[in-house]
C-alpha cells in the first residue's frame, strides 16, 4: 500500500464534530486541532526510558527534511530504506516502495533501524578497563596504548600472535581495507562471521561448480514452480524473502516443502513438512534422490552435458533405501517420496538452505548433497531453479568475497605466492616487502617441503580460543594468540562459552571495536587490558554492500557518527598508522582527517577482483543505480528503460571487465540461455580439463552466442593466441595481458575479448559431483560428534582426529567414542528469532525490538517437560554435554519433536545463571540480557572449513 | 463515505513483527504500550496462523460508549480518536474493548495508569495537525 503525504494547512478549529455533519473528510482532518488548555500531559517515562528532552519540534516530513537512500543492515536481503533526516537528526524512515528487493516491506528489525540514530545504549567513547572499572579515555590514548602493546607482541611472538577478527557488517570498502590491513600487518590470522555461518556452503558449492554463492536471487523465486527449504527458517531469518516465496506460491501454485527438526514459522506456510532428526541432512537428501533415480526423474541430458561424476553419487544413493532413510532421519517413506516428487514434477524448482545444513562436522557434505540434488534434477542454471543460499548478515557476502578469512586473499585468490604477487601488484607494493611483514618461518609442510607462515591458512574464528589455550607446541605458528581484536563480531555466536571465557582471561590484550560493548566486555573476569572502541554503524558512513544475490548496493550516509564513534575505515587507518603501515595501506587512497576516501577504495578493488567480477561495479555505476532503483523489473531485476537501461539491479557479480566495458551483471549464475555479455554463464572450469581419463569440460552446452560451441578451459593469453583472438586486444591491453590469465590481467582485456566472442572468461566445464580433494569425495552421512544414536555410530562414524587442521589439532573420533547419551539424552539445537540478529547486543539494545523478546528460553516438547517435572514458563537448567549449563525459561511447545531441545542464540549477558549487567560500562547495557545458547554448545568442527557444529549436540534439562 | 479499516491477510502473516515495530518507531511509543500486536494461534503446530491486530476503529466503539468523561470522537472516516487532556485514566475503555486496544503507560501518580494510549490509525489527535504537540501526545499524523 502506498502511503501518500498530502499538504497540510493547520487551522485552529474545535476538535469535535457531531457525526453526520456535512463536511467532508479532507476538510475535517485539515481543521482538526486546538490546543486545549495549557496542561501538557505528563510524559514522564519509566526510568529505563528516560531520555534528554527533545528540542522544540520534530517536523514530520516538514520543511528541511531530506530523504537519504540506504540499505538495512540486518540481513542479506538488502531492503531499501528511505531515511528522513532533518537538521542532522534522523526523524523518520519509510521502507522504499519502489526498491526491487523489498517492494516496501520490512521485518521488525528493518522497521526499527532509526533507533540507531537515538543510540541510547551505544558505546559512546573509547573505554578502558582499569582495575575492574571502566574508564573513559581519548582515541589518541587508546590507539597509542593498543598499538604499543601490539608492536611489543609482534616483536616477542611474531605477527601471528595478534588475531584480527573482522566483521560481516563492514561495507565492501571496509571489508577490502580490513583484509589488506591484516595482510600488511603480516598474518593470516583474520576471519569473520562467514566461518561460522556459510563457510561450508562456500567451500562445498564452489568446489562443485566454481563459485560458492547464491546462484539465482530472492526475486527470481517468482519463477519457481516448487521450493524446498532445508535447515532454514526464512520467515524469521529473512522475513522479506517470504514476499518472493509467496509470489511463487500464489502465482505459480508452487508448493513449498520445508525440512527442519522444528515446525518453524516457515513450515507453518509449507505445503509439505518433513521433520528430520538434527544432523541427518545427507541422509534425507540421498533418501529423496533414491526415489529420483528409482523413478528415472533425473535430467539425463543435463547430466550428460554439464555434470561429471553423477554415477558415483548414484552408487552411494543406492544405499539409502526408504527403510534406511527412515532409520537415520526419522522421516517416513511416503513423505520422502512426496518431497522428491514435488520437486521433480514442478521444475524449475529451487533449493534453499541456511545454518541448519551448514553448521555440522559434515557441513561440506551437506552442502554438496544439496548441490547434487539440483544437478540431478537439472535445476541449475535456470531461472526459477538454482541453489538459493540465503546469507546472513547484511554484508557477509561482501566480507566473504573480500576474504576476511584466514585462508585466502580478496576474490578467493588463495594464499599462494602467485596470489600474493597479484595483490601486491594491485596494491602497488613490493611483493618482497609484503613478504617481509610475515613470520618467515615454516610450521607446516606440503609434499615434503616446508611452507612459510605467509602461505598457510590461519586460525579460524571458530577456533581462536584454542589458538590461545592450546599448548603452543601443537600450534602451527610461532606462539599462542596473545592479543584478540573483536571488530564488529560478537563472542556468543561461537560455541564452548566457558572455554572462551578462559581464553579471554588468558589474553594479554583484548580490543573490542563495535557500536556496542558486546558480550566480550562482560563474559570474562578480567580486570585490565580491555579496550572498547566505539565504531559507527553503517548509517553513519557510506559505501557499497553486497546482498545475498550478489547485487551490490550503494548506501548514502544518513547521519554523522554518534557520540565519539568513528567509521571502521577511519579506525583502520589510525591503527595502521600507529602500527607503521598507514602509508602502504592507503598508497592510492586519499585520506582526509584520517578517513580514507571510500570511492578510492572501490576503484582500487575494481582493479583487482577479477576472479569474481567485482571489477565492473564502479562507485559511479552503483550510485546511478541507487538513484534509479525504481526502474528495475522486480522479477528479472533488469532495468527497463531509464538511465540504467539493460543493467541488472546491483550489477550482480560477476560483473565482468572494467566499468567502461559496461557489463550488466549476472542475475542468475550458470544460465546459458543468455549471452555472457547479457549475464549468461556456464559452470566454471576450475578443476582441470580432465580426471581419470574423462573430460571435465562441458559437453555441447554453452551460453547463447558462444563462438565455441562446446566446453573450453579458462582463458589465458595462450588460449587467446591459439584461438586467433589475441589481436582483438588493444596495445595497452596486450602489454598487460601477455603472460597472464583472466584473473591476473589487470587491463581486463582477456575478459573483454572472451566475452566479445560469447565466451565465459573462466571456461566452460561440467560441475563435479565428486570433489576428489575433500575428506569425503562423495558426500556421505556421518553421525555428529555428540549423538544419542549410538547404534549408528558404528556404521556412520565421524573422522579420525587430525593433528593439524588450520594450524590446530582437531578432534573427531576421540570425542565420538564416548557415549554421552546416558547423561545427556536430549538433542540440543539452536537457531534464530526474527526480532534479534547475531550475538544480539545491538538488537537487544533497541527498545522497540527488545520489548518483543524479553526472556531467553528453550523450546521443550511436552513429553520431555513432563519427564523432567518441568512446566511452561519455569526456569530450567539446560546442561550441555561438556558440562556447561545455562539457566533459561522453559517454553513447552510441540514445535520441537520429543527428544529435541531448541534455544535461540541471540542472548548474552548472563553466564551460568549469573546476571552480568553490572559489568557493562554504564549506560551501555542492552535492555534485555539472557544466557548465551552457545555457552552450552560443544566441540565439533567441519572437516574442510572448521565450521562449528552448533546444530546437533546433546543436553539434559532440569528444574532450576 | 469511506470507513478506514485495517486488513491483514492471515494466510500470509509470518509474525515478523514489522508492523509492531514500525508503529513504535513512527510514533515513538514507550516501552509497555503496544498499539499493534501480532496474535498467533496454534503456535508451533500445523494450522499456526497469525494476524496483526490494533484498534478496530469500531463503528459503535465500546470504548467511546463507556467513557465517563466522553473523551472519544470519531472522524468522518470512522477513525476512533480520543483526547488525552480529557482522559482521566480510569481504565473503563480498557475493560470494554474486546481487542485490548486501549493501553496505559503507567505514568500516572504513584504508578497509576496515566493517559490512555491506542492506535490512532495514524490520524493523530485533537491537537493541531502535524504540530509537535500532537506528535508528543499521539504520534505522527500521516492522514492530514
Amino acid at each position: 500500500m502506498k502511503l501518500i503525504r498530502t499538504a497540510t494547512e493547520p487551522v485552529a478549529q474545535p476538535a469535535k464534530e457531531a457525526s453526520g455533519s456535512a463536511i467532508d473528510r479532507r476538510t475535517f482532518l485539515k481543521r482538526s486541532g486546538i490546543t486545549i488548555g495549557g496542561a501538557a500531559a505528563a510524559t514522564a517515562l519509566a526510568p529505563t526510558m528516560m531520555r534528554k528532552a527533545h528540542a522544540a519540534s520534530i517536523p514530520s516530513g516538514g520543511e528541511g527534511t531530506k530523504t537519504v537512500r540506504t540499505v538495512c543492515t540486518h540481513c542479506s536481503v538488502g531492503c531499501g530504506i528511505n531515511a528522513e533526516v532533518n537538521n542532522g537528526v534522523w526523524v523518520g524512515q519509510e521502507p522504499a516502495f519502489d526498491h526491487p528487493f523489498n517492494l516496501g516491506a520490512h521485518c521488525a528489525k528493518g522497521a526499527s533501524v532509526r533507533e540507531h540514530g537515538h543510540g541510547e545504549r551505544r558505546l559512546k567513547y573509547p573505554t578502558k578497563l582499569v582495575g575492574g572499572k571502566w574508564v573513559r579515555i581519548s582515541w589518541e590514548e587508546a590507539i597509542n596504548e593498543i598499538g604499543d602493546q601490539m608492536l611489543q607482541i609482534r616483536e616477542q611472538s611474531s605477527p601471528d600472535s595478534v588475531y584480527w577478527l573482522g566483521s560481516a557488517k563492514f561495507n565492501n570498502e571496509q571489508s577490502y581495507l580490513f583484509r589488506k590491513f591484516y595482510a600488511l600487518w603480516g598474518s593470516n590470522n583474520g576471519d569473520h562471521q562467514a566461518r561460522i555461518c556459510h563457510s561450508t556452503t562456500v567451500a562445498g558449492v564452489a568446489n562443485t561448480w566454481g563459485y560458492g554463492a547464491m546462484t539465482n536471487s530472492y526475486n527470481d523465486i517468482h519463477n519457481s514452480k516448487a521450493m524446498l527449504v532445508i535447515g532454514g527458517n526464512p520467515a524469521e531469518a529473512h522475513p522479506v524473502s517470504l514476499v518472493h516465496l509467496m509470489r511463487a506460491k500464489e502465482r505459480n501454485n508452487a508448493p513449498l516443502i520445508v525440512i527442519d527438526p522444528r515446525f518453524t514459522r516457515t513450515a507453518a506456510h509449507a505445503d509439505l513438512y518433513l521433520k528430520i532428526r538434527p544432523g541427518s541432512d545427507v541422509a534425507i537428501i540421498w533418501g529423496m534422490m533414491w526415489h529420483i533415480f528409482q523413478n528415472g526423474w533425473e535430467d539425463k541430458e543435463f547430466i550428460h552435458q554439464r555434470v561429471w561424476g553423477m554415477d558415483d553419487i548414484k552408487k552411494e544413493v543406492a544405499n539409502w533405501t526408504p527403510d534406511v532413510t527412515y532409520d537415520v532421519t526419522g522421516v517416513r517413506e511416503e513423505l520422502v517420496y512426496q518431497a522428491a516428487k514435488m520437486m521433480a514434477d514442478n521444475r524449475p524448482s529451487t533449493f534453499i538452505w541456511c545454518m541448519g545444513g551448514t553448521q555440522h562436522t559434515i557441513g561440506n557434505n551437506n552442502t554438496r548433497a544439496y548441490c547434487n540434488f539440483q544437478l540431478a534434477l537439472g535445476n541449475m542454471g535456470k531461472s526459477g531453479g538454482g541453489t538459493n543460499i540465503f546469507r546472513g548478515h547484511d554484508n557477509v557476502q561482501g566480507a566473504t568475497d573480500f576474504c576476511i578469512l584466514s585462508h585466502s586473499l580478496p576474490g578467493y585468490y588463495g594464499l599462494s605466492a602467485g596470489s600474493w604477487k597479484h595483490w601486491s601488484r594491485v596494491w602497488d607494493l613490493d611483493y618482497e616487502w609484503v613478504k617481509g611483514r610475515f613470520d618467515p618461518d615454516s610450521y607446516e609442510e606440503s609434499k615434503g617441503k616446508p611452507v612459510p607462515a605467509m602461505n598457510t591458512k590461519g586460525i579460524p574464528v571458530s577456533r581462536w580460543i584454542d589458538g590461545v589455550l592450546e599448548d603452543k607446541a601443537n600450534i602451527a605458528q610461532k606462539d599462542n594468540i596473545r592479543a584478540m581484536v573483536m571488530w564488529g563480531h560478537a563472542p556468543n555466536s561461537q560455541s564452548r562459552g566457558l572455554e572462551q571465557k578462559k581464553a579471554f582471561e588468558k589474553l594479554d590484550l583484548l580490543v573490542v571495536i563495535d557500536p556496542y560493548p558486546t558480550v566480550s566486555a562482560v563474559m570474562h573476569d578480567r580486570t585490565d587490558g580491555v579496550y572498547l572502541l566505539p565504531a559507527a554503524t553503517q548509517f553513519e558512513t557510506y559505501g557499497s554492500v553486497t546482498a545475498s544475490n550478489r547485487s551490490l548496493q550503494w548506501r548514502d550516509k544518513v547521519i554523522d557518527p554518534m557520540f565519539e564513534s568513528l567509521p571502521d575505515h577511519t579506525i583502520m587507518y589510525k591503527l595502521a598508522s600507529k602500527l607503521g603501515f598507514g602509508n602502504e595501506l592507503t598508497k592510492h587512497i586519499k585520506v582526509e582527517n584520517d578517513e580514507p576516501l571510500i570511492e578510492d577504495i572501490t576503484h582500487e578493488f575494481n582493479k583487482g577482483m577479477w576472479t569474481i567480477g567485482y571489477t565492473g561495479q564502479s562507485p559511479e555505476r552503483m550510485k546511478k543505480q541507487q538513484a534509479n532503483w525504481g526502474t528495475f523489473n522486480i522479477t528479472t531485476l533488469k532495468a527497463e528503460g531509464g538511465p540504467c537501461d539493460g543493467e541488472y539491479y546491483g550489477l550482480p557479480w560477476p560483473c565482468w571487465g572494467t566499468p567502461e566495458m559496461g557489463h550488466p551483471g549476472t542475475p542468475n549464475l550458470y544460465d546459458p540461455s543468455k549471452p555472457v555479455a547479457d549475464g549468461g554463464l556456464c559452470f566454471r572450469a576450475r578443476f582441470g580439463v580432465e580426471r581419470n581419463g574423462e573430460s571435465l569440460l562441458a559437453n555441447g552446452s554453452y551460453p547463447v552466442g558462444s563462438e565455441i560451441k562446446d566446453g573450453y578451459p579458462q582463458f589465458d593469453h595462450k588460449l587467446l593466441k591459439q584461438l586467433g583472438w589475441w589481436d582483438d586486444l588493444t596495445d595497452d591491453e596486450k602489454s598487460a595481458a601477455d603472460g597472464k590469465n583472466w584473473k591476473t590481467d589487470l587491463s581486463g582485456g582477456i575478459q573483454r575479448v572472451a566475452i566479445a566472442h560469447g565466451c565465459a572468461p573462466f571456461g566452460n566445464a561440467k560441475a563435479r559431483s565428486v570433489v576428489w580433494t575433500f575428506p569425503d569425495p562423495v558426500p556421505v552421512h556421518r553421525e555428529a560428534l555428540y549423538t544419542n544414536r549410538r547404534d549408528l555410530v558404528e556404521k556412520y562414524p565421524t573422522y579420525e582426529d587430525r593433528k593439524s587442521h588450520y594450524r590446530l589439532p582437531t578432534r573427531y573420533a576421540s570425542i565420538q567414542k564416548t557415549d554421552y547419551s546416558k547423561d545427556y539424552p536430549l538433542i540440543l539445537t539452536s537457531g534464530r528469532l526474527v526480532e534479534y540478529e547475531g550475538g544480539g547486543d545491538e538488537s537487544r539494545a533497541n527498545p522497540w525490538l527488545a520489548e518483543l523478546q524479553q526472556d531467553m528460553f528453550a523450546e521443550i516438547h511436552p513429553a520431555d517437560a513432563n519427564n523432567n517435572g518441568i512446566r511452561d514458563g519455569q526456569m530450567v537448567w539446560v546442561e550441555g554435554a561438556e558440562g556447561a549449563k545455562v539457566k533459561v525459561k522453559a517454553m513447552v511447545t510441540r514445535r520441537v519433536a520429543p527428544g529435541v531441545v531448541f534455544m535461540p542464540f541471540h542472548f548474552g549477558g548472563h553466564l551460568e545463571g549469573v546476571d552480568l549487567r553490572s559489568k557493562y560500562p554504564e549506560g551501555a547495557d542492552p535492555y534485555v540480557l539472557g544466557e548465551s545458547a552457545n555457552t552450552a554448545m560443544t566441540y565439533g568442527y567441519d572437516s574442510v572449513t572448521q565450521m562449528q557444529e552448533t546444530k546437533c549436540s546433546l543436553c539434559r534439562i532440569s528444574v532450576a | 463515505m469511506a470507513r478506514m479499516k485495517f486488513l491483514c491477510d492471515a494466510e500470509r502473516c509470518i509474525e515478523c513483527n514489522a508492523c509492531v515495530t514500525a508503529c513504535k518507531n513512527e510514533h515513538e511509543i514507550p516501552w509497555g504500550v503496544n498499539r499493534r500486536r501480532v496474535v498467533t494461534i496454534n503456535d508451533g503446530e500445523p494450522g499456526e496462523r497469525s494476524i496483526s491486530v490494533a484498534c478496530m476503529h469500531c463503528s459503535e466503539a465500546p470504548c467511546a460508549t463507556v467513557c465517563p468523561v466522553d473523551c472519544f470522537y470519531t472522524t468522518n472516516d470512522g477513525v476512533v480518536l480520543h483526547d488525552k487532556d480529557i482522559c482521566i485514566g480510569c481504565g473503563y475503555c480498557f475493560y470494554a474493548c474486546p481487542f485490548g486496544a486501549p493501553q496505559f503507560p503507567e505514568t500516572g501518580a504513584f504508578g497509576s495508569r496515566g493517559k490512555m494510549d491506542k492506535c490512532t490509525f495514524c490520524a493523530g489527535g485533537p491537537e493541531q495537525a502535524n504540530s509537535s504537540e500532537e506528535f508528543r501526545k499521539y504520534g505522527r499524523n500521516r492522514m492530514a
